[in-house]
């Protein structure tokens, strides 16, 4: 190896870490943009994607980070399907973050998620008959 | 011209790439005139195709057998993957829409990129100018898969933020666009960044391992020599 390859080499670790930086000061934004989009304003067929995008981000940031930015994008103020589908959601995400579960698990938990979110009072139906099959199918998953 | 690219290994067709790309730069010169209407997307896909199929031969490869080869071609197909990205950017950023730089104008006005992304582009061709971001953002997520050194580095048009940071600007403004295609080429190409870091991570790893049995045979010399 010369010493332009080496200085090449240089560069790349450098590059690395402005990759890293760049992503750790978008993180917090895109996990919020896309669990706002999810609870039933992203178009259906993009939930795919952000499901791939937010599956990347949860298993390459550090726990506590990602407990950071879920607890601020998941406020109650924002999720309106009551406490205990709140909380099935931070586990679902965590589980997915910890490598547990894998994307398709997330894709299909975000389809059934924008998929409560059609009616036209969200948070009419929270505690509901429907949120409680949404809930029992995750807590036994 | 899409179709009349194949690849191969050994760079044997750079001669036709080439004209190729001379050709494609000259549709874009075209199609950039204010009195021309038609969408830039299937000339975008071109490059996309281009990133495709010969990114990796212009990039570093990762592993450090190749790295330590010499490639006299791969400075010709970096050159021409370049001279593509820049000019495909350089028309999307001057079409009518503007949206390549909006971001850029509210970041300068000291507004965060994010807001006011919502707002519309008026006019016939709000529906064309999306569809050629999408294209845009196609190329750099073929890039980032194919050419991720290459990508990163490349400059911009001010010294301030090189393309790639532009790219990912845009693609956060525009992930939750109520348009379809622009909402999942956002998200494609921002997962493709997330998912680079662990890639180029494993580059740098390797390249340190290498750096450090340099440095320990160089000592071993010495001691051998002092012997």
């Amino acid at each position: 190896m010369n010493l332009d390859e080496h200085i090449q080499g240089l560069k790349n670790v450098d590059i690395g870490a402005k990759i890293d930086n760049i992503i750790g000061r978008i993180r917090n934004h895109l996990i919020n943009t896309l669990l706002n989009g999810v609870m039933g304003n992203f178009p259906r067929d993009s939930l795919d994607s952000a499901a791939s995008l937010l599956f990347a981000l949860l298993i390459r940031a550090h726990p506590k980070e990602i407990e950071v930015d879920l607890n601020q994008s998941l406020s109650k103020d924002q999720f309106l399907l009551g406490d205990d589908a709140l909380k099935l959601t931070i586990r679902v995400l965590g589980e997915c973050a910890s490598g547990k579960k894998a994307l398709p698990h997330l894709s299909t938990f975000f389809s059934d998620l924008w998929d409560l979110y059609q009616v036209d009072d969200a948070g009419g139906i929270a505690g509901g008959n429907v949120v409680k099959k949404f809930e029992r199918k995750y807590s036994t998953m | 011209m899409k179709n009349s690219l194949s690849f191969q290994e050994d760079g044997s067709n750079l001669p036709i790439l080439i004209e190729l790309c001379d050709m494609a730069s000259i549709v874009f010169r075209v199609s950039s005139a204010p009195q021309f209407k038609s969408s830039l997307t299937p000339i975008l896909q071109f490059v996309k195709k281009i990133v495709e199929l010969y990114g990796r031969l212009a990039e570093l490869d990762d592993s450090l057998d190749s790295l330590t080869q010499h490639n006299p071609k791969g400075h010709e197909f970096r050159r021409i993957i370049e001279r593509l990205l820049t000019v495909s950017v350089d028309v999307v950023s001057n079409n009518q829409g503007k949206l390549w730089t909006r971001g850029q104008e509210q970041q300068h006005r000291g507004q965060n990129p994010v807001e006011g992304s919502q707002e519309n582009v008026h006019g016939v061709n709000q529906k064309k100018s999306l569809d050629e971001l999408a294209a845009l953002l196609d190329i750099f997520t073929a890039g980032i898969k194919q050419c991720p050194i290459l990508v990163v580095q490349l400059g911009g048009f001010t010294d301030d933020e090189s393309f790639f940071q532009r790219a990912i600007a845009v693609a956060i403004t525009t992930m939750s666009d109520k348009e379809l295609g622009i909402a999942r080429s956002s998200m494609t190409f921002l997962t493709s960044v997330v998912s680079m870091v662990s890639r180029v991570c494993t580059y740098c790893n390797s390249l340190f391992k290498s750096i450090l049995l340099q440095f320990a045979f160089l000592n071993r010399s010495i001691c051998d020599q002092a012997v």
